[in-house]
């Protein structure tokens, strides 16, 4: 554990010095989603958090640290853990912040909240769950590509999937909720493993 | 003395280039020099004996690892620095220390602060915004504070002036002279392994063509020049590399072939490679 911990430190480092702007745009679609509440704000709070993870492997592919760790006395499946647990920390962290400013603007309202908590982590899940394995097979500029590919392929299931629950009449709301938070968590588990079999297999070639 | 490196049949294929050595050996205690062009697979062995690549077929062993890829304690004995494998460029020394103390078991934090300040290190400037000399130089004091027992260095001193090329291979004599530690070193500067190697290895496309020890291989060779018109005096067997001059002509041979009216000099390292790489004589 202690190694994951200071895998995420090195993490923490490399994104505090270069995260600045980024960081004020999180504060400021999270006081946003306070004020207002809605998709855009609440999702791009958190979207933009989880796209602070992506910039740690941006870092590490392009310095070599991916190689160098792999040299180092840590597991490969530790590093790959360290980076789901940062992402995770951050979808947390952005729900932490997108809480706070709704209690204060808005006060306790619980459906609010609770909406705003399943899309935060639904979409945290989500996006971190289909970049990871991508990033670590084929980089970080090639995965991008991909991405687009594989969120059309998902996004138009979704919706496939939502035009035939219309057309079946079926409008159970919180039914929808829970399946989509138990089909992103499957999603990450999903992902997490394959993440792991990317990087135990993982050869530096061009390193 | 024990081997820290052993490699047998060890083939490896990437694209068209294979590297393919039947032994290949480095004793603990020992520092061992690797020798070739770019592309002779200097970067690949090391990558090997790091576990960054898989062998295709053979036998590796490190410090006694048959799996150096899976088993974290004999990396935790490791020292490294190879070409392209970097560590994180926003850290700066002080934030490396703290990570690399959580990494390694017996790291030394008291030595690796002498380190940074024999260098001259900024402990605040991240490794980004150093010289290359300053960067290979955190690449050292990181692998040097952990105890180490084995040293796998690709190129340490490659583009540093003379000054901090000095430096640098006085700090690794003076790890070396500790008989429970062992340097391989690859490098394109063989003034550098000369002055610190005790065995050397010259790669070409993937193969082994020489490897001994160095003093040995020194007074192996002889570099005899002779003038042109008593070419047709030497016998052409014994010429292992020639260099040939409008007046007279450079040859490389052993030591116990040299003709008497040769005029014999000693010679270093890289005339060696030099003479043997072009249309030589291996053998």
């Amino acid at each position: 554990m202690n190694t994951i911990i200071t895998l995420m430190l090195k993490d923490w480092y490399v994104l505090k010095s270069k995260s600045g702007l980024t960081l004020f745009l999180i504060v400021f679609f999270a006081v946003f989603a306070g004020l207002q509440g809605g998709f855009l704000y609440t999702a791009m709070c958190t979207m933009m958090m989880v796209m602070l993870t992506i910039t740690t492997f941006a870092y590490d592919q392009s310095d070599g640290w991916e190689a160098y760790v792999s040299a180092l006395p840590v597991s490969r499946k530790a590093v790959v853990q360290s980076k789901y647990l940062f992402g995770l920390l951050t979808v947390l962290v952005s729900v932490v912040l997108v809480l706070v400013f709704s209690l204060v603007f808005r006060g306790f309202q619980v459906d609010v909240l609770l909406n705003a908590l399943q899309l935060q982590i639904s979409i945290g899940i989500f996006f971190l769950s289909l970049n990871y394995p991508l990033i670590l097979k084929f980089g970080f500029e090639k995965s991008r590509v991909w991405y687009i590919l594989v969120t059309f392929l998902i996004v138009g299931a979704g919706s496939a999937l939502s035009s035939i629950a219309s057309q079946t009449g079926f409008q159970n709301n919180s039914l929808v909720s829970v399946f989509m938070v138990i089909l992103v968590v499957a999603l990450l588990v999903v992902s997490y493993f394959i993440s792991l079999g990317i990087l135990k297999r993982k050869e530096f070639i061009e390193i | 003395m024990g081997q820290a490196i052993i490699c047998k049949g060890l083939k490896k294929q990437l694209g068209n280039f294979t590297l393919d050595y039947p032994v290949f050996t480095v004793a603990e205690g020992t520092v061992h020099g690797l020798i070739g062009a770019n592309g002779s697979g200097k970067t690949t062995t090391l990558k090997l004996l790091l576990g960054l690549l898989r062998q295709d077929a053979g036998d590796v062993a490190v410090l006694g690892s048959t799996n150096i890829g899976v088993d974290d304690q004999a990396r935790n004995s490791i020292g490294f620095m190879v070409d392209g494998a970097g560590i994180p460029s926003m850290l700066n020394p002080i934030e490396l220390g703290r990570l690399f103390q959580s990494l390694y078991t017996y790291w030394d934090a008291s030595y690796y602060q002498q380190l940074l300040m024999q260098f001259h290190l900024d402990s605040k400037k991240p490794y980004r915004k150093c010289s290359r000399g300053m960067k290979v130089k955190i690449q050292l004091a990181l692998a040097l504070s952990h105890n180490a027992k084995l040293l796998i260095l690709d190129e340490p001193t490659s583009g540093l002036d003379p000054v901090s090329r000095d430096e640098i291979i006085t700090l690794l004599s003076r790890y070396s002279e500790d008989e429970n530690h062992t340097i391989l070193i690859s490098s394109h500067i063989t003034s550098d392994l000369e002055k610190l190697c005790d065995y050397v290895t010259f790669l070409e496309d993937g193969k082994i063509r020489l490897s001994s020890e160095k003093d040995e291989l020194l007074e192996r060779y002889r570099l005899i020049q002779i003038p042109s018109t008593r070419i047709a005096d030497v016998e052409p067997n014994t010429i292992k590399g020639r260099r040939d001059g409008q007046f007279q002509s450079e040859f490389l041979m052993r030591t116990e072939e040299v003709p008497p009216f040769g005029e014999a000099q000693r010679v270093t390292l890289e005339q060696i490679i030099i003479m043997l790489s072009v249309g030589g004589d291996w053998s």
